[in-house]
């Protein structure tokens, strides 16, 4: 039996299908990334909840300050 | 049969199996009698058969490069086993954090520090982490907040506050296999060495989306790792585990957060400095895909526009060697994977069904199809046997050209136009499903 026509079809198939989801795929991935709402400037308040020293540090020791922090 | 010997096997069956399909394949063309219909249609068959034989080439030369330095690989202990400072940069990660944090207390290693970041996390991220906070044992916990301001920052924080000359920068949501810092380190005997890609390997291979996934990361990825490792210039690091020389990354500056991949980019500023990095199969994290195929997209969206960003800015050395001539001739293959193959690849599919519905043959389809088949079949067989994964995802490399790669490439195709148009664009943070 000779199973190239059959593989053919299946593979085009699945192709056009393949590219038609494709597109249709990033035009709903571009859809709902728009539609995503967007952070307001400023809303992102640092959070310092809570911050770790070891014991044998010293109160003073300012090591684990975040040097990109604002002062 | 020893290990080394068994895989050298498994590679000359492959190679004589990939040699001997292609050819069959190019018989069934001939035989086939297939009339090219028109100047334009012959042209595009013509640079996409040479397209073609490249990638035999280049399925070819992963196999065997990754082959060569699997052989190299020595599985002694390591002279000296100094600390490492593991980073964990964490945003909206409070679905995640405590698995990643167990997964790294339980890592074979006599000292090291465990260092969160969390990234101005909307959500309880920094109280789970805290949870973990303070000493235990081998390793210690420190949990750092900062003002949001993207991985890139909180990951330059987090090497700024190191204790360690040996650094570990992974992702808040992935674990790290037990012996992953013991493998890593004994690449740094080397005083070259600036860093060390690990392997990363999906955990949740819960649907066909993800299990694809799987498969792709071990022969598309972790191969073409292994590869570029036995030349010492891995062109990625993955975000999910890299292990680095603290002294290297001070030289180059840390991450910069002028693009959406910042591990490509950082990867290329240690190459240009001169750094050599490797690959490391046994340095593992593991870590969690998208199930869905709109977050795979968003995510693939981001990787390609990155990379594009992080090519164009080292875009001088394609055609200036003195950073050394591997660097050039990596960012040329970076090129090649990123743009040639995504672009070849949908022109060569959206050509041949062209070519079935105008001329009623679908043979150039079914042969382009069955010759890329071939070669992730074998790749996978290969990359399977050798990182010990399930054989059950060589199945996989069936669906894998035919669904998930042109999906993949159509994606990406969009997003390199997106990228050449300089249009918007965020960093779209995935969903955690909280697998790990």
């Amino acid at each position: 039996m000779d199973v190239v026509p059959y593989l053919s079809a299946v593979i085009l198939i699945s192709t056009i299908a393949t590219i038609f989801l494709a597109v249709l795929s990033y035009a709903a991935f571009k859809l709902r990334d728009r539609r995503r709402p967007k952070a307001k400037k400023g809303s992102a308040e640092p959070v310092y909840f809570h911050r770790y020293r070891k014991r044998s540090e010293s109160e003073g020791d300012n090591a684990e300050g975040d040097p990109e922090a604002p002062a | 049969m020893p290990a080394k010997l068994r895989y050298a096997t498994l590679l000359g069956l492959l190679l004589v199996g990939i040699t001997g399909l292609s050819l069959g394949l190019y018989e069934l063309l001939r035989d086939s009698h297939f009339d090219l219909p028109s100047t334009f249609v012959t042209v595009s068959m013509w640079m996409l058969f040479i397209f073609l034989v490249l990638l035999i080439l280049r399925y070819i030369g992963l196999l065997w490069f990754s082959y060569l330095n699997h052989l190299e690989r020595d599985d002694a202990e390591p002279t000296s086993l100094p600390p490492i400072t593991i980073l964990v940069p964490a945003y909206n990660e409070g679905a995640v954090i405590q698995g990643s944090i167990r997964s790294l207390l339980a890592l074979d290693y006599p000292r090291y520090e465990i260092l969160v970041i969390d990234d101005g996390s909307k959500d309880d991220t920094t109280m789970k982490a805290s949870a973990y906070a303070g000493d235990h044992g081998r390793a210690t916990v420190r949990v750092i907040t900062k003002p949001n301001g993207g991985k890139a920052r909180a990951l330059n924080t987090g090497i700024a506050q190191a204790t360690s000359e040996f650094i570990l920068c992974m992702d808040g949501d992935s674990a790290l296999h037990p012996q992953t810092l013991r493998r890593a380190i004994r690449h740094f005997q080397e005083p070259a060495i600036g860093a060390v890609a690990g392997s990363v390997k999906v955990v949740n291979r819960t649907n066909l989306l993800s299990s694809l996934q799987a498969l792709e990361y071990i022969e598309g990825l972790n191969m073409v790792r292994a590869a570029q490792g036995f030349f010492r210039l891995v062109n990625i690091i993955p975000g999910p585990i890299g292990i680095f020389r603290k002294s290297a990354l001070d030289k180059v500056g840390g991450y910069d957060h002028d693009t959406f991949a910042e591990d490509c980019d950082l990867t290329l500023k240690l190459l240009l400095e001169g750094w050599q990095i490797q690959y490391e199969p046994g340095s593992i994290a593991y870590t969690e895909a998208p199930e869905k195929m709109l977050d795979l997209l968003k995510q693939r969206y981001r990787w390609t526009r990155g990379i594009l960003q992080a090519i164009s800015k080292h875009k001088r050395r394609l055609i200036d060697p003195r950073g050394g001539i591997g660097v050039t001739l990596t960012l040329w293959y970076m090129i090649f994977e990123g743009i040639m193959w995504p672009v070849m690849n949908v022109f060569g599919n959206v050509l041949f069904v062209f070519v079935a519905a105008r001329y009623g043959t679908a043979l150039p389809l079914v042969l382009w199809w069955a010759q890329l088949t071939v070669l992730d079949l074998a790749a996978a067989l290969y990359c399977v046997v050798v990182e010990e994964e399930s054989l059950l995802l060589v199945p996989y490399a069936i669906f894998y050209r035919a669904f998930f790669a042109l999906t993949i490439d159509v994606a990406k195709l969009f997003a390199t136009f997106e990228e050449l148009f300089k249009l918007r664009m965020d960093w779209g943070k995935l969903e955690r499903i909280g697998r790990i």
